[in-house]
């Protein structure tokens, strides 16, 4: 890396550095440079197990001991490497909702909520953002009540109010069926313009990927791009 | 000798499960369809049975315990009294607070330190086991004969710390080996779900791991609770016979002779486990009636 890569910059969006992962000398992905504006949704295709979930691992700073990583991530000019998970502002969404399943709706969502808005502001975030989805009244409702799609709006929901200042989706629409996903795709990427966070999507849909949207493929990305 | 029997059982495990083997494999794909009578006949019938028999222990305890006269040829007591009770509780309450407090302090502290080990080690790596789980294996007489020695030296024997610290060495596996699997099949998504939303590890385990795993902690807890229930050596060992507990009063009296005061022991060395396993089903079932998710 040169001296003037390693400055901080005032680059808007998510800035991918020279990044590598690999497992026990086998590489993933070598040497990735991208840089993701703001409200922008970059696309990256491949097959299940070939470290797409790791590369999202790597940027959301909870990546497993046994995946070695190099290379440097920036978001908005402040560097990631080396900070825990909490303090990346960095919002992931996997496959499944993954509700915390002894908390109510509302106490998934206020869990997310920044620990600086405290008492009756917190619940009133929580209202506002399950208005904004369309399910009020719901935050009493138990997780495994909720049907699949709304499940996965309540897990978009509490992603959202950490606050993030990037986005990570991991398969997000492939744990819904066929109606759902397109009503969710249509969600999620109206969401990402109106809140202009970079967002990194991985899958292995075609379809997923937003119509006139950057796309790359996992495997031009081991011998270099 | 005592070793060579051991080898000997663990040989014939091997052996038997050599020759077993094949015989599970090829069953296994034979399609043969299953036959259910024999299946629920041995899978009810045998548990029912040592319930049936554990049940008729329990009542065969009660009845002596208020037995006031009970001669010969009568199949039932002539006359039963709580009156024995009564006369005895203060030769039982002592013992039985030592237990209670031994037990459920052992049993946290054990429940505690398997946390703090499980959450530190991905798994349960090999240089650990063999020091763990040293009480269990080596003989209880020259274990606690060197651990005896050793708390003697500094003075330490007789003492309730040192008593309730020899207990969670005999705890700690137990609840140990009762937590390993949970926390092995934990889905780690979780943990990075609960990071990405801005919360430290800590607040991590205690506001989503913990209470995700409320029934094994608590089923660990009465484990553990049990297992120190049941210790008589140790107890009387480090104890130095100066911590006398349901089953230390149980045993010495059992060789003495009145039946009834070991009845009284007997049913209460035999309740306390059985009510705090009573509430490991409980508790989690009660905490989260409105959880779909959180059901068995």
């Amino acid at each position: 890396m040169s001296a003037a890569e390693n400055e901080v910059n005032n680059v808007a969006g998510l800035q991918l550095i020279d990044v590598s992962l690999s497992v026990n000398d086998t590489p993933l992905i070598s040497h990735l440079n991208q840089t993701i504006k703001p409200g922008e949704i970059l696309t990256l295709m491949g097959a299940s197990g070939s470290g797409k979930s790791s590369l999202l691992a790597m940027i959301a700073g909870v990546l497993p001991a046994a995946i070695q990583s190099t290379g440097s991530v920036r978001l908005n000019g402040r560097t990631l490497d080396g900070l825990p998970a909490a303090e990346r502002r960095v919002g992931l969404l996997f496959q499944d909702p993954l509700l915390f399943p002894h908390m109510s709706v509302g106490e998934n969502l206020a869990f997310a909520v920044p620990q600086n808005i405290r008492g009756r502001a917190r619940w009133q975030s929580v209202e506002a953002a399950l208005a904004q989805a369309d399910m009020q009244g719901f935050g009493d409702r138990d997780p495994a009540t909720l049907s699949g799609g709304q499940q996965s709006r309540v897990s978009l929901l509490r992603t959202l109010l950490a606050q993030p200042q990037a986005l990570l989706l991991d398969e997000p629409y492939s744990s819904l069926d066929q109606a759902l996903r397109e009503n969710f795709r249509t969600y999620i990427q109206g969401l990402v313009k109106s809140s202009e966070l970079p967002t990194l999507l991985v899958t292995h849909d075609p379809d997923d990927a937003p119509t006139g949207g950057r796309v790359l493929h996992m495997a031009d990305l081991i011998a270099g791009n | 000798m005592l070793a060579l029997l051991t080898l000997a059982l663990a040989l014939a495990v091997v052996l038997i499960e050599r020759w077993l083997a094949p015989w599970a494999r090829a069953r296994r794909c034979n399609g043969r369809r299953d036959r259910p009578l024999l299946r629920r006949v041995v899978g009810t019938g045998v548990p029912l049975l040592s319930l049936a028999m554990i049940g008729a222990a329990l009542a065969v305890i009660v009845l002596w315990s208020i037995t006031w006269r009970w001669r010969f040829p009568s199949a039932l007591p002539d006359s039963v009294s709580l009156q024995f009770w009564q006369r005895n509780l203060d030769v039982i309450l002592s013992p039985a607070a030592n237990t209670l407090l031994l037990a459920s302090v052992s049993a946290a502290l054990a429940l505690l330190l398997s946390i703090v080990f499980l959450e530190s080690h991905q798994r349960l790596p090999g240089l650990w086991l063999p020091v763990l789980y040293a009480p269990l294996l080596l003989p209880q007489l020259t274990f606690l004969f060197g651990v005896q020695s050793a708390l003697a030296y500094f003075r330490l024997d007789g003492k309730l710390g040192a008593v309730i610290w020899v207990h969670v060495v005999f705890v700690l596996p137990y609840t140990l080996l009762a937590l390993a699997g949970y926390w092995q099949a934990w889905e780690q998504r979780y943990t990075m779900l609960g990071a990405t939303l801005g919360k430290s590890p800590l607040q991590v385990l205690i506001r989503i791991k913990l209470p995700m795993m409320l029934r094994p902690l608590c089923f660990a807890f009465a484990i553990g609770f049990s297992v120190s229930i049941a210790q008589y050596l140790s107890t009387l060992f480090v104890g130095a016979g100066r911590v006398p507990t349901l089953t230390t009063e149980a045993v010495g009296i059992a060789a003495g002779g009145d039946r009834r005061l070991v009845a009284v022991l007997a049913f209460m060395q035999m309740v306390l486990p059985l009510l705090v396993f009573a509430s490991a089903f409980a508790v989690p079932a009660w905490r989260h009636r409105r959880r779909a998710g959180m059901q068995l």
